[in-house]
């Protein structure tokens, strides 16, 4: 038995860098792919989303409102149908955009649910959930249990309905990551965003 | 020395502010959900209020319309959100309630202080991002 005060290595991760294949990786991706990335606005991932090999993309929106997403649309090669889960949250005005607008789900289960629907409705599509940090913290380690059922959800949902799910996970640092749920989903990518002031002369 | 209630259901955020606040001198509150807020609001009378923007329970509109009702619409309210809003968006909020700051996730505790103290102190009229 080691001492109170000494640690031990429960769990090593291993990343590999991909620059060039990232379109292969994606399609092999399976039916989740999980992408860590340090993203704080939709445009930051705009190059990542056009790299996804099918045209139609359901986005579903936890963080950001229709209106702070639809200016970088514009710049995505794809056919993206937003669900704000965020908007009638907090606007008294009842949102007209260009999207579905639902209630910000409670739990996994309604988060789960709701993949399900849209799934159901967009066959042969890519379903993204921004973010699943909402819901899951892979620093602690009891993610590990609660994500189990929500996984086999949406996995199911997308088998059935020719789908695939990109969940993405935003990080901070050198958060750990010591719970990333490998046996529930397929692979794990990460997605580094390096940003640096431009002087346009 | 200000009375502020933090109010977010991520325990070690409120830990980290409570810490940074009573270090500036500030006597604080927590609530851990929209329901906790409401129901202790009254009793503690703050002067700011640290809100999180997603909380199980009560939802963001529901907490600041309960908080009208009970006439406490005069408190200061600074929402720490994941959510990203647009301009405009932000602009109809502050109109509709005593927004007076929103402070992005994750924040700068350092950031955070001096726009608490910019609002103690009296703030200004729009909102910094």
């Amino acid at each position: 038995m080691l001492p109170a005060n000494e640690e031990e290595v429960t769990s090593v991760i291993y990343w590999q860098d991909v620059t060039r294949e990232v379109e292969d990786r994606i399609s092999e991706g399976g039916d989740i792919l999980l992408v860590i990335h340090n993203a704080t606005d939709f445009s930051d991932l705009a190059e990542f989303i056009n790299k996804v090999p099918f045209r139609t993309i359901i986005y579903i929106s936890l963080t950001k409102t229709f209106e702070t997403i639809q200016p970088a649309l514009k710049r995505l090669s794809k056919n993206v149908h937003v669900v704000d889960c965020i908007s009638t949250s907090l606007l008294s005005e009842a949102p007209k955009g260009k999207c579905t607008y639902r209630d910000l789900p409670q739990t996994l289960r309604d988060m789960s649910k709701i993949i399900e629907e849209f799934s159901m409705a967009h066959n042969h599509s890519y379903i993204f959930l921004d973010s699943l940090s909402h819901f899951l913290d892979f620093s602690m380690p009891e993610g590990k249990e609660s994500s189990f059922m929500f996984f086999s959800n949406v996995k199911e949902a997308m088998k059935t309905n020719f789908c695939k799910a990109v969940m993405l996970y935003s990080v901070e640092g050198n958060q750990s990551l010591r719970s990333i749920p490998y046996s529930h989903v397929n692979s794990v990518m990460g997605v580094d965003i390096s940003r640096t002031s431009v002087d346009w002369e | 020395m200000a009375k502020i209630m933090i109010v977010d259901d991520t325990i070690d955020i409120v830990e980290t502010l409570k810490i940074a606040l009573q270090k500036k001198g500030h006597e604080t509150n927590e609530a851990h959900s929209g329901d906790e807020f409401l129901k202790s609001v009254e009793e503690v009378n703050p002067d700011l209020v640290l809100l999180d923007v997603m909380m199980p329970g009560l939802n963001t509109r529901q907490i600041l319309e309960r908080l009208k009702e009970k006439g406490k619409e005069h408190i200061k309210i600074i929402l720490v959100t994941v959510v990203r809003f647009a301009d405009a968006e932000r602009d109809a909020l502050q109109k509709e309630y005593n927004i007076v700051d929103y402070i992005t996730k994750p924040f700068d505790v350092f950031d955070l202080l001096q726009r608490v103290e910019k609002q103690l102190s009296g703030g200004d009229d729009a909102p910094s991002q």
